[in-house]
């Protein structure tokens, strides 16, 4: 037992709940369970009773053994017969039992020159995450803490956050990937066969879980997991792919140090986001149109991707601001923050979708970002020209 | 044997099947007060949850201490959809502090910190998502280790320790801004 547990139990030592069973209670429940049984057990005698009346004719019985033969074979298939089934079987329980994971997420994007963004993960239990684009930021999470690091090499900067009044949805916790990874289910809903992926041929499954579809691919032979694939029907365009696994590699604590390098400065950010509200976001699209020289919205709104859109963008002359103060840009930093923050902190349920790529600030009639309030049945429709309207459902754009 | 006067259960499955609720039927009373902080919901999930055993007990294959991992995931989704039900559960907070208020006795120093602890975890447990209520419920008031919750959840053990620690996390800080003494 750690420290936390030991807290935690001597914080619950003397407390006193009123959990004394009612034996009246038992007593009467137990009858209603002989009832119950007894009632499924003269329900159960009636077919029983069918299936021998038709079991007379020769004809039907020949037709119900066909049936069953069939019955047979499907559930066979389903479970992956060849033994497919069981390659699934293993990789999930390695999944399952992982100390320590590396991979690399692949997001796809619809940016010229920007066709899709990698950044490796490693993993440790019991819940340090670290991750590295290929430009080399690097952030080092501890979520049982909820404390992290963000290393800017490029600027020689580091920033340090402890979010406060997070608002925690567990559909948005950004350890989704790896705690849904890790709940798949022992058996596929589907076998889908083989299939070339980067020149190897992989057996693919397919697991739904919740508003999650997950197609992992599998090595046939080395029963290493070549690639999965999760798709979220409720947000189209959010689909992750992921390669590269290792499991249980030696990946040293130093890793997940959450103290910055020693010739780094620190850039304050503050981040209190218990009120980040949807004017925070109106503002962020806003302060982005000024600086686009055409004065179009941000082309995305993927956390992982705008880092490197940006840059990218930057490098083909697309914002045209003049320079600004120093002041002026932490201003700028933070409404960028508090803007894009409104948005991760969604629930799930909200069904956000953001439109606004290529459209130009002031134009009234196109939607650029739309949302469901929590309790709400109608959403939240922010224009071109920034205003705001409620939308029934059925009237969203397509 | 004629099938069609037959209208009791088989006396040898019925036997086993009582046996086994009898030995169970503290623990799954216990956690789902522990669940719910609120007895007499705890007595009507209960029953669902036996009930629901009954129903399914033909498909039920294995050990007696899997039968009572089995009945602690039946009972895990009994809470849930229980608490699940917004204005039920709103009443059953509002409920619970009524009963607790008027049963507890805040005649001693010890019973009041005792009832004030009780509204605090009841507070900071319920803010949490339900898998994480579950995993400190079954971990500190069932007393079950992270391989035995992994077997109620169908999970790893390594998901659940992970999970736990977030949920410890969570509560900690919680627990830390709305009860002074936490961390003495």
């Amino acid at each position: 037992m750690n420290d936390e547990e030991r807290q935690f139990e001597k914080f619950i030592r003397d407390i006193e709940f009123d959990d004394k069973p009612d034996y009246g209670h038992c007593d009467s429940l137990e009858q209603q369970l002989l009832a119950a049984m007894a009632r499924q057990t003269r329900q159960k005698q009636q077919p029983l009773k069918i299936w021998r009346i038709n079991m007379k004719s020769r004809t039907i019985k020949l037709a119900a053994a066909a049936v069953i033969i069939i019955a047979v074979i499907a559930v066979i298939n389903q479970l992956g017969g060849s033994g497919a089934g069981n390659i699934y079987a293993a990789v999930v329980e390695r999944l399952h039992n992982a100390r320590t994971m590396t991979y690399s997420i692949i997001s796809q994007t619809n940016i010229e020159n920007v066709p899709s963004v990698r950044v490796s993960f490693a993993f440790k239990e019991p819940g340090y995450m670290r991750t590295t684009t290929v430009d080399g930021y690097v952030t080092v999470i501890d979520w049982a803490q909820n404390k992290g690091i963000s290393i800017m090499p490029p600027e020689k900067q580091f920033i340090e956050f402890e979010v406060s009044n997070y608002q925690h949805d567990p559909d948005r916790d950004p350890f989704v990937v790896i705690e849904k990874l890790r709940a798949l289910p022992s058996q596929a809903d589907e076998v889908l066969g083989e299939k070339k992926i980067d020149g190897r041929f992989l057996h693919g499954f397919r697991v739904t879980e919740g508003h999650v579809v997950n197609t992992i691919w599998i090595d046939p032979d080395t029963r290493e997991i070549g690639r999965v694939e999760m798709e979220f029907p409720d947000a189209p365009g959010m689909s992750v792919i992921m390669t590269d696994f290792q499991f249980d590699v030696d990946l040293d604590d130093s890793l997940f140090s959450l103290i910055p390098p020693m010739d780094y400065t620190r850039l304050k950010v503050q981040t209190d986001v218990s009120k980040v509200t949807e004017q925070d976001l109106i503002k962020y699209l806003q302060l982005w149109t000024t600086w686009t020289k055409d004065g179009t919205f941000p082309p995305t709104f993927n956390p992982i991707e705008l880092p490197k859109v940006a840059m990218e963008m930057k490098k083909q002359g697309k914002f045209g601001q003049g320079e600004k103060s120093a002041q002026q840009q932490r201003a700028d930093e933070m409404q960028t923050y508090r803007g894009i923050m409104f948005v991760v902190q969604l629930p799930a349920e909200s069904n956000w979708r953001y439109a606004g790529e290529n459209v130009k600030y002031g134009n009234a009639d196109i939607p650029v970002f739309w949302y469901r309030p929590r309790g709400s049945e109608t959403y939240r429709v922010i224009y071109g020209d920034l205003s705001v309207k409620d939308v029934a459902g059925e009237n969203l754009p397509k | 044997m004629d099938e069609e006067s037959q209208s009791s259960p088989n006396i040898g499955e019925a036997e086993v099947f009582i046996r086994l609720y009898r030995q169970n039927y503290d623990a799954i009373f216990r956690y789902c007060v522990h669940r719910l902080f609120d007895r007499q919901s705890a007595e009507d999930v209960t029953s669902q949850v036996f009930l629901k055993a009954v129903e399914n007990y033909h498909d039920f294959n294995g050990s007696e201490q899997q039968f009572c991992y089995w009945l602690f995931r039946i009972a895990t989704n009994a809470v849930n959809q229980h608490l699940r039900k917004k204005i039920r559960h709103e009443r059953i907070l509002q409920q619970a502090q009524e009963r607790i208020l008027s049963k507890v006795s805040v005649d001693s120093d010890s019973e009041e910190q005792s009832h004030e602890k009780l509204t605090a975890l009841k507070e900071a447990v319920f803010s949490l998502k339900p898998r994480y209520q579950t995993i400190i419920t079954l971990r500190f008031f069932e007393n079950l280790r992270p391989n035995e919750i992994a077997e109620v959840l169908a999970s790893s053990a390594g998901t659940i320790r992970s999970q736990l620690a977030r949920a410890l996390a969570r509560l900690r800080k919680k627990l830390t801004a709305d009860y002074a003494d936490y961390m003495d």
